[in-house]
């Protein structure tokens, strides 16, 4: 079944940050026992690609029926330097 | 008097592929002596200051704005020319039937929002953001191939480093080509799958292996490129070092292809030291560099063809065409004209194997720059950066190399022209018919040797691009390195 | 420097969750209609809350200063109406936002102390939030019209239809809107520029209670005709809906949660939890949209209203894809681009309301929880639907379209956002 792009409940879609850090930590107490990370599920399958920029990669992607989203990137905060660090300091 | 014409459009953003065509369009009307269409990040103000269109109100913009500049032989004519700008600009973009399939998102996290189980970013934003739209796709679980160059080299170390903590690889800065499990990203081939698994710092490299294995009937299992510069000793080869760790997991992968550039001495023993305690069998192809310790598992690879030799474990020698002898009213020079930095390497050191003195704008060692010099061989990377700030890579567009071509092909001191021809994603879909329409009536010009980097499953077939090129009487090699080859026996051996 | 509190990213995404929290959980109930200066006792004479953030007399649109002397005249402050100018100007009346004392009002949203206001209770957290009843279309005062006719209408509302419906919903014990607006949302309404479902289901199940507590049967009559023809009855209930939702999620920590958005015809203001009271202005932007036969843009007041408030909840343009029919109203559009707005507005949120579904999104709840961080980040500012009043006053509507809030409001907001968070 097709899941929602939205789907309800009070999904926070930056959720992922937090579950990165959850990840981190599970990841970095397991890195004590292997000597590298693997990161093999990159090449177990055709990767699902998020396409940020150029159009035409995404274009070429779907014409080889590859799973592809492309992002219509902008420059953050319209480009302007100030509130691009403040985003990122708020984002640390 | 000319005239410089600015305007600057706030907070507006287009990709840079359509900027660099309406720039082409505009910078071809009456009166107009230079035009560029830029998104105002430092990087592109220099270019529009270099090209001496830059003026003070395209200054004055921010990395969120488009600036039109442009250079015209009056007021005039530039206004006409700003007037057509805003035309091209505001005019319905045409989106093909592909396009419209495409899922669209403005930003990372809606875009995995809306596919939960992506798993790689491809970033090819300008170079002064990517390393900030990269740490967003691992905060969001993704690895990462940037696409885009220009990233400081401290942002791709402190992005490596992170990445690393996270288990994820990212692949560039300044990544044109990748393969995993089969599918091409970016600027690509499609090739057969099989076991052999390469890493590669340039683009043009990975695609020139992997074409010559899969036309010698073998397969890759996945192409892993690391960016340019992963191998230099700020970044200490991070993702060259994951993608091994990942290839020795990989089952499909039974043998690995090393492509580089020759690395600092620190950095080939971190290599060689990981090779070494892997249980696959390697070849490591540091460009031109031959005298460092291989381990038992490993062989090295003066060039692309060798690396492509030993991984397939035969040789790809077939009938080579005889080159026609050289025309004797014309001077004994070749003169190489490439798309891919990585070909025109290889060609160098072919030459230099031969013991011929050689001349390039990216000399391998041995080789000689070009500032200076007169006469001798030359091999162009003109897909080097001085050649493609702010106008699209020859790849894309062989109009770029179209001048360069025609000058070589009047200069009666030059014997023999070596090109490159490169297909595949991404790459202009009639290269070999550029080619053609250029040297179409040129009879009594130099020889002129293409090697075609392909397949037939590329979206412009190899097999009708070398029809093309066979018809317009260009000799097409097997490979890069035999292409060389045979301009080296087509002047005989003498030493101009 | 970071004070003690630890990462800001980890502050902002829990206190986040917790505004998302009370927004989704409150339970709103229209509990009663009362006189204004019962529920807001600063209201004394003289005192005129209006629309968006504070102004001026001198700063005030030609609607906004029609509906200011109108008012005064209807309460007894001024002989006329030019005495009511006179006295503006000489700064008799005291002006104040409606937001600073809980309530909200649609266009020129006057609130005055005889005018009886629509109570709206939060069950789930026990504050309220008010609103005057909606005069119907047309000349109106909350379009700036303050002419007999509409003094009228406003006296037989203050005296007949205001009483009514207070006695009719406490004998009913209250209408909950929570599912009211849920069953809208599956009808085609997005509470903002369409109201008809969630008016009919209103009026549907208040009738019964007026019919028994009315004084006459001409009054339950009057009554029933002046709700039932009017389309856009329920935008003002909500309006104090979307103020009851949101005033619990006000003044938190580190949160970046936009808690009002809010116009004067002059400037727009944004309020957002974490920087408290604050409003961060800019001027309002011009709407785009479609124009009634006879009326053009050079027309058109600049953007006006407390509605927006109804965006800030998740409905409105937000929930967009519920009602393609809108789309009618921006022009040249496909019923496709209704879900396109509602997708895109999907990205500057914190999350969504499962209790609040739409039907043609695969009932995607609608986005709830603007965060000011991603409004700076992506440039994607907040889209609200919205009715165009004429620029001079009395007229009316003019047209109805779009308008975005001002993208200067929310670049403000973000630095003194971090200035809490001992950022710079």
């Amino acid at each position: 079944m097709k899941r929602s792009p939205f789907a309800s409940g009070s999904q926070n879609p930056i959720a992922c940050s937090i579950d990165r850090e959850a990840w981190v930590e599970h990841n970095k107490s397991s890195m004590e026992t292997t000597h590298h990370t693997e990161p093999n599920n990159l090449l177990a399958a055709p990767p699902r690609v998020v396409n940020v920029g150029l159009e035409l990669f995404a274009v070429n992607l779907v014409s080889q029926g590859a799973e592809v989203v492309h992002v219509q990137w902008r420059p953050p905060a319209g480009g302007i330097s100030h509130l691009i660090g403040l985003l990122e300091k708020l984002r640390s | 008097m000319s005239v410089i014409v600015n305007e600057v459009r706030r907070a507006t953003y287009f990709d840079s592929m359509v900027l660099m065509r309406i720039s082409r369009q505009i910078a071809g009307l009456p009166g107009v002596e230079e035009a560029g269409l830029f998104i105002g990040t430092p990087a592109n103000k220099d270019i529009l200051r270099e090209a001496g269109i830059l003026g003070p109100d395209g200054d004055k913009a921010e990395s969120g704005d488009l600036i039109l500049a442009l250079r015209a032989t009056d007021n005039v004519a530039g206004e006409a020319a700003l007037v057509e700008a805003r035309r091209l600009l505001d005019q319905p973009r045409i989106s093909g039937p592909s396009s419209s399939r495409v899922g669209s998102s403005r930003t990372i996290r809606a875009a995995v929002h809306a596919m939960p189980n992506a798993n790689l970013a491809l970033i090819s934003v300008p170079g002064h953001f990517a390393a900030a739209e990269a740490r967003k796709a691992l905060r969001c679980g993704l690895h990462v191939m940037i696409f885009s160059d220009n990233v400081p080299v401290e942002e791709e170390a402190a992005l490596k480093r992170d990445a690393r903590d996270l288990g994820l690889l990212v692949m560039g800065p300044d990544c044109g080509t990748s393969i995993v499990a089969g599918l091409p990203l970016g600027f690509a081939n499609v090739v057969r799958r099989g076991e052999i698994g390469i890493i590669g710092a340039s683009g043009t490299g990975i695609q020139e292996v992997s074409c010559l294995i899969a036309r010698g009937g073998g397969g890759i299992s996945h192409a892993i490129g690391t960016g340019g510069r992963d191998l230099e000793a700020q970044i200490g080869g991070i993702t060259t070092l994951m993608a091994i760790d990942a290839l020795d997991a990989d089952e499909e992968t039974e043998h690995i292809v090393l492509i580089s550039k020759p690395p600092a001495a620190s950095i080939v023993k971190l290599v060689v030291d990981r090779v070494a305690k892997s249980s696959k069998s390697f070849t490591i192809c540091f460009l031109g560099a031959q005298d460092f310790a291989l381990p038992a598992n490993a062989r090295s690879a003066p060039t692309l063809k060798a690396a492509a030799e030993i991984g397939l474990g035969r040789s790809l020698s077939e009938d080579q065409l005889k080159p026609p002898p050289m025309r004797s009213d014309r001077g004994k020079l070749v003169r190489g004209l490439f798309a891919g930095g990585t070909l025109c390497a290889e060609a160098q050191i072919v030459f230099r194997q031969a013991h011929l003195s050689v001349a390039s704008n990216e000399p391998v060692p041995g080789a000689a720059p070009l500032h200076g010099r007169k006469g001798g061989h030359v091999m162009m990377d003109l897909g080097h950066d001085e050649f493609t700030r702010g106008r699209p890579h020859p790849i894309i567009e062989p109009a770029m190399r179209e001048s360069a071509l025609t000058e070589a092909v009047r200069d009666p001191q030059i014997g023999v022209i070596l090109l490159d021809i490169i297909l595949g994603y991404g790459a202009h879909l009639d290269p070999a018919g550029h080619v053609a329409g250029v040297l179409a009536g040129s009879d009594g010009g130099p020889l002129v040797i293409a090697s075609v980097v392909g397949t037939d499953g590329d979206p412009q077939p190899r097999a009708d691009q070398v029809r093309t090129l066979s018809a317009a009487g260009v000799i097409v090699a097997a490979s890069g390195a035999d292409a060389a080859e045979m301009a080296i026996r087509a002047i005989g051996t003498c030493d101009p | 420097m970071q004070g003690s509190r630890g990462s800001p990213l980890k502050l902002t995404e829990e206190a986040n969750q917790e505004a998302l929290r009370r927004i989704l959980t409150g339970e709103p109930i229209l509990i009663d209609v009362v006189p204004a200066a019962q529920v807001i006792p600063d209201l004394a004479d003289h005192v005129i809350l209006h629309a968006g953030p504070p102004i001026s007399w001198e700063e005030m649109c030609g609607p906004m200063r029609g509906a200011v002397t109108g008012i005064a005249v209807f309460e007894g402050w001024a002989k006329d109406l030019d005495d009511a100018a006179n006295k503006a100007i000489v700064g008799s009346f005291a002006f104040h936002p409606n937001h600073h004392f809980g309530a909200v009002g649609p266009m020129t949203g006057l609130t005055t102390r005889s005018q009886p206001l629509i109570v709206v209770e939060n069950s789930a957290f026990g504050n309220r939030a008010y609103c005057t009843i909606n005069e119907g279309l047309g000349k109106v005062m909350r379009f700036g019209g303050n002419d007999a006719e509409v003094l009228n209408r406003l006296r037989w509302i203050r005296e007949v239809l205001g009483p009514a419906l207070g006695r009719a919903l406490r004998e009913l014990g209250g209408v909950p809107l929570k599912p009211l607006i849920a069953r809208g949302l599956t009808m085609g309404d997005e509470m903002h520029q369409r109201n008809v479902a969630c008016s009919s289901l209103f009026l549907r199940q208040l009738a019964p209670a007026l019919a028994r507590t009315s004084k006459s049967k001409d009054e339950l009559v009057a009554c029933l005709e002046f709700i039932g023809r009017n389309d856009q009855f329920f935008l003002n209930i909500a309006m104090a809906t979307g103020k009851a939702l949101t005033d619990p999620a006000r003044d938190l920590e580190g949160c970046s949660v936009v808690t009002a958005m809010s116009r004067n015809g002059t400037d727009f203001g944004i309020r957002v939890s974490g920087t408290g009271d604050r409003w961060f202005t800019a001027p309002v932007e011009m709407p785009v949209g479609i124009y009634f036969p006879g009326f053009s843009e050079r027309d058109a007041n600049p953007d006006m209203g407390d509605s927006a408030i109804v965006e800030t909840i998740g409905l409105g343009a937000f929930a967009m894809a519920a009602a393609p029919a809108v789309i009618a109203y921006v022009g040249a559009g496909r019923a496709a681009e209704a879900a396109a707005f509602t997708r895109s507005m999907a990205e500057i949120v914190v999350g969504s309301n499962p209790a609040w579904v739409i039907p043609a999104l695969d009932f995607a709840g609608v986005p709830t929880g603007i965060d000011l961080r991603l409004v700076v980040e992506t440039g994607l500012a907040p889209t609200i639907n919205t009715g165009i009043a004429h620029r001079e006053p009395g007229i009316g509507q003019v047209g109805a379209g779009i308008v975005k809030a001002p993208l200067a409001c929310f670049e403000q907001a973000l630095v003194a956002f971090a200035e809490t968070m001992d950022i710079e």
